[in-house]
This record gives structure tokens, C-alpha cells and sequence, in this order.
């Protein structure tokens, strides 16, 4: 399994989508954290969780693309053969897909969310502006979210395939697809109040202690456990379906 | 001991298409089997189906007499190379070995020698989609070899190969046979392989139709007469009254097929009616012909 992994990680290292996905999302965190952390004027509130929630969003989609592209990127180019062919075991090789998506989002997640505590925490107490939060926390919570995210990633790639299918339906689903729905259940009064405390956002949101509209939201542990179940169930149908299928190309 | 592959009454049914219909046959090391038949036949099914990659709906494949996915270390057992090696394009030739070599516990030195072995040490730090197809096959050929399998298994290696291509496949291929390997290779033109293999399965529509060493099938093209060819300014004249008599003939003005006549026949009648020929000579079947003839390929495209 150390094998299959190791090799999944270097699949991923000798494209240059991945890095060039990776550098621009770090290089955006940067150049939009730092500037408005050095510049802008805040009120009340320090800019900690705003940010940390926007960029949570860019980097959790971006998480999510890495694992499904880990699986599309396979039967797009036809090297789900090879692959197959060293790795002959299917939940072995989405094993494997499964545990460095997790492993390369989680990093992201820990990573940018470093950043940005480390940057307004920074300037927090230069330019003295609110940077209160509880930053262990959300450090830890963006990271279990991005990571669970690039397993959700790797779930969808195994249920669709079809790489251009699996991205451009999991990004619209995340960033319009969502909105669309909490805004027709919103007019109705019993269904009000399922999409902000349950939807892929709400509970990503409630596990990176992220709250910038002040909603009712589950708490640290329901919004994880949520997300991980939502993630558990695209992945265990993924590797169902890749189980049964026919690999013709 | 076990074939080292051995396909018995295996069926494959797509929906409604039987892909594959209760077809068996075996290789063993040392022989190079060619697997032949017309686009669609069923070659690449069969082939996925032995790999583990096509669930059979009926029957089995096995190499060593294992499934594929119960080999303790397929890559040290068997090696294959389907449509051609698929790679990632913007991976570099080298590093599309490497992934492989990772996951199967092989080094990055086996990748450096293998890359020398079928010539491709130059290209190894270019993007793949920038490969020609010969170089494509050929690292195709290089991640079969990873484990050093004593069975391999190359669907259509000579695709768009060129013709020198093509020698260095037939090479590489005896040279691997001889170091007594079982090697079973696939392909839609019998020519291809004709100098390489030592016994051919045919099949079509998903069944076997003939199964024999290469000399028996060589031997009885020879005893089958492939009719006459006449050559010359007259010959249409000849042609027509060929035709008069009801043997089939076919050709252009210049140069035509008789049928069902013997040379001597033929020259007869050139002579009582003095038609002025250049050229005139049996034909024997050719191995394609052969070809034709158990696949009842008319020469339309199938």
C-alpha cells in the first residue's frame, strides 16, 4: 500500500497542473491576505475569519479538483491501464488515489490556513486590530476540511469519470448550485434552516469555525462528522462502481 | 507445470454484443503466439479479460494458471502493453516509468536501463504527448518489462509503427522470446507478424476459427494453388476471352488474375490466338490470402 501511495504522489508531482494549481492558490492567499492585512482599515471585527473563510472555500474546491482529477486524469489519458496493470487490486490503487488526496488537501489546508492566522496575527499586533479566534482550532479545521474534501474529490472522480463531467459538476454544485438551493428552501419556513446548517458549505464552514453570516451552524465535531459522512458516501459508491466497471480505455 | 497464459471457454457479452464467444486457447514461454483477427474481433477484449481489467461473463483466464488479480507479484509475472501504453502527456517519458516502477517496488535504475533497452535513453526528459507513436509503443514496451515478466502480452505493438519500427519490434520480440519467454501479441495484419510468431490463433467475431503453429498454416498456403498472373499490352484481349469461357478473371488492362487455369493452359491459348504477354506467373496463396480466406474478410473495411 506504502508503494501504490507513494506512487499516486508522484503522479501527481510530475504534472504541471499540480503545481501550477497549488502555486496560484497559495500565491492568491498571499497577495490578497497580506496587502489587506498591511493596508485596510477594520472596524470591530479583525479580518481573521473573513478571510479564512473565503480562501477555505478556494481551498477546499481546489482540494476537491486534486482528488477528482487524481481519478479522472487516469481514464482520461488511458493510464488507468498501467495503473491497473501494477496495481491490479482496484481498492488497493483507489486505496491509495483516496489516502494522498486526503494527505495533499489536508496539507493545503494546513498550510493556507497557517498562513493567514500567521499573517493577521502578524500585523494583528503591529497595526493592533482585532485577530481574536480560537486559531488552533481553526488551523486544525481547515486542515480535516480540505483533507476531507480531496477524499469527496476522489469519491465524485470514481462515481463520474468523465474528468471534464466530474469538475465542472462539482464546482457548480459548489459555488452556484448550493446557493441556488439555500435561496428556494430559505421561502420556505420548515425547509429554512437545512441548507445552512447542512450543506456541503454549512458543514465545512462549521468545522473550520468559520461563521460569517452568524448562523445557527452545527458545531466543530457535527459539521466534521457530517462532512466526513457525505465524503464517506461518494467515496464507498465510487469504489463500488469502479469495482464493477469494465476498464476499456 | 501450468500454460504460461491459458484462455478456456471465456465469453464476454457487452449488452447485447457477444464480444467474445467461448474462446480458448494457450501459450506457453519460449513461443510467440500471434493473435489475429479483424478489427473487432474480440482481440483487446480477450486480452483486458486475461489482465483483470474486463470481468468475463463466462469462462476463465489465467496466466500461470492464476487469475490476474491473484498473482502474488503481477508486475514479476506478467507484462502488457494495451492500445499502444496510455501515458499522461504532459508527463515526461521517464517519469511515466517511474510512477509505474514505484508502485510495483522497482527502482529507478531498472527505469534508466530499461529506457536504454528500447532505445528511448535520449527522450527520457520529454513530455510523452510529444512521443511519436514508435516511441509511445516502445515505452509502452519498456513498462511491460518492469518486473522483468516472464510472460508478456502486447496488444497491436506494431500500430503505426513505421517499417523500420517494425523491424526492431520483430528483433526485440525474438530476443525476448528467446530468453524464453511467453510472449502473445495481437494484431489485425498477419504480415506484421508473420516473421515473428511461431503459432497463430485466428479468431473472428469473438470465436476461434484456426489454431496452428505458423509452419502448418505456411505449409498449406503452399499446397494451394493461387491461380495466374498474366502480364502484358494484350493481356485484356486475353482477359475477355478468359471470360468468354466463364473463368473468373480480374486485373487491369495491363496486368490480370486468371482463376481455376494452369499456366499451361493459359499459354495455350495465348499462343492459338497470339496475344503478345510480358509476364506470366503462378501465384501462390500468400498468407494473407489464408488470412482473408479464415476471417472471410472480403476486403471491405470491417
Amino acid at each position: 500500500m506504502t508503494a501504490a501511495i507513494s506512487s499516486e504522489l508522484l503522479k501527481l508531482r510530475t504534472t504541471r497542473s499540480f503545481y501550477w494549481l497549488i502555486g496560484s492558490v497559495l500565491a492568491l492567499v498571499l497577495v490578497v491576505t497580506i496587502p489587506l492585512c498591511a493596508f485596510a482599515d477594520f472596524g470591530g471585527d479583525g479580518p481573521l475569519e473573513a478571510l479564512l473563510w473565503i480562501f477555505g472555500q478556494f481551498v477546499q474546491a481546489l482540494a476537491l479538483l486534486l482528488g477528482a482529477l487524481l481519478v479522472t486524469s487516469e481514464f482520461r489519458h488511458g493510464t488507468i491501464t498501467p495503473s491497473l496493470l501494477v496495481v491490479p487490486s482496484r481498492t488497493r490503487l483507489m486505496g491509495a488515489k483516496l489516502i494522498s488526496a486526503i494527505v495533499i488537501g489536508a496539507a493545503l489546508g494546513f498550510v493556507s490556513g497557517g498562513l493567514i492566522v500567521a499573517i493577521v496575527s502578524g500585523f494583528g499586533s503591529a497595526r493592533d486590530f482585532d485577530t481574536s479566534g480560537d486559531k488552533l482550532q481553526m488551523i486544525v479545521g481547515a486542515t480535516l476540511a480540505s483533507g476531507l474534501y480531496g477524499a469527496l474529490g476522489v469519491g465524485v472522480g470514481a462515481l463520474v469519470r468523465n474528468q471534464v463531467g466530474a469538475i465542472v459538476g462539482s464546482m457548480l454544485y459548489l459555488f452556484v448550485g448550493e446557493t441556488i438551493i439555500t435561496v428556494v428552501l430559505s421561502l420556505i419556513d420548515s425547509l429554512d434552516d437545512i441548507m445552512p446548517r447542512y450543506s456541503l458549505g454549512a458543514v465545512s464552514n462549521a468545522l473550520s469555525l468559520v461563521n460569517p453570516g452568524d448562523e445557527d451552524v452545527l458545531g466543530q465535531v457535527a459539521g466534521g462528522l457530517l462532512l466526513a459522512l457525505y465524503a464517506g458516501i461518494f467515496v464507498v459508491a465510487g469504489f463500488v462502481m469502479m469495482q464493477r466497471r469494465d476498464v476499456t480505455a | 507445470m501450468p500454460h504460461a497464459i491459458e484462455v478456456a471457454g471465456l465469453t464476454k457479452r457487452f449488452g447485447s454484443v457477444l464480444a467474445v464467444d467461448d474462446l480458448s486457447f494457450t501459450a506457453d514461454e519460449g513461443r510467440v503466439v500471434g493473435f489475429l483477427g479483424p478489427n473487432g474481433a474480440g482481440k483487446t477484449t480477450t486480452l483486458r479479460m486475461l489482465l483483470g481489467l474486463v470481468n468475463p461473463t463466462s469462462g476463465e483466464a489465467t496466466v500461470n494458471g492464476q487469475p490476474f488479480h491473484a498473482l502474488s507479484d503481477p508486475v514479476r509475472t506478467v507484462g502488457a502493453v494495451l492500445d499502444g501504453g496510455m501515458f499522461h502527456p504532459g508527463r515526461k517519458g521517464r517519469n511515466h516509468l517511474r510512477v509505474l516502477a514505484r508502485a510495483a517496488g522497482v527502482g529507478d535504475a531498472r527505469v534508466d536501463e530499461l529506457l536504454e533497452l528500447v532505445a528511448l535513453s535520449d527522450a527520457k526528459s520529454r513530455r510523452a504527448g510529444g512521443y511519436s507513436l514508435g516511441m509511445r509503443q516502445r515505452l509502452g514496451l519498456a513498462a511491460a518489462l518492469l518486473g522483468d515478466p516472464k510472460v508478456l502480452v502486447l496488444d497491436e505493438p506494431a500500430n503505426g509503427l513505421d517499417p523500420q519500427g517494425i523491424r526492431w519490434l520483430r528483433d526485440f520480440l525474438r530476443r525476448l522470446a528467446s530468453e524464453g519467454r511467453a510472449i502473445l501479441v495481437s494484431s489485425h495484419v498477419l504480415a506484421e507478424v508473420a516473421q515473428t510468431v511461431d503459432d497463430v490463433v485466428v479468431i473472428n467475431q469473438g470465436r476461434s476459427i484456426k489454431q496452428a503453429p505458423l509452419n502448418e498454416i505456411l505449409a498449406d498456403a503452399r499446397g494451394k494453388g493461387g491461380g495466374v498472373k498474366v502480364a502484358g499490352p494484350d493481356v485484356r484481349k486475353l482477359g475477355d476471352l478468359l471470360y468468354a469461357q466463364g473463368v473468373p478473371v480480374s486485373g487491369t488492362p495491363q496486368e490480370i488474375h486468371v482463376q481455376g487455369k494452369t499456366g499451361e493452359e493459359i499459354g495455350r491459348l495465348i499462343a492459338e490466338h497470339q496475344i503478345v504477354i510480358s509476364e506470366l506467373t503462378p501465384v501462390e496463396s500468400s498468407l494473407e490470402d489464408i488470412y482473408f480466406e479464415l476471417t472471410g474478410a472480403t476486403g471491405g473495411p470491417s
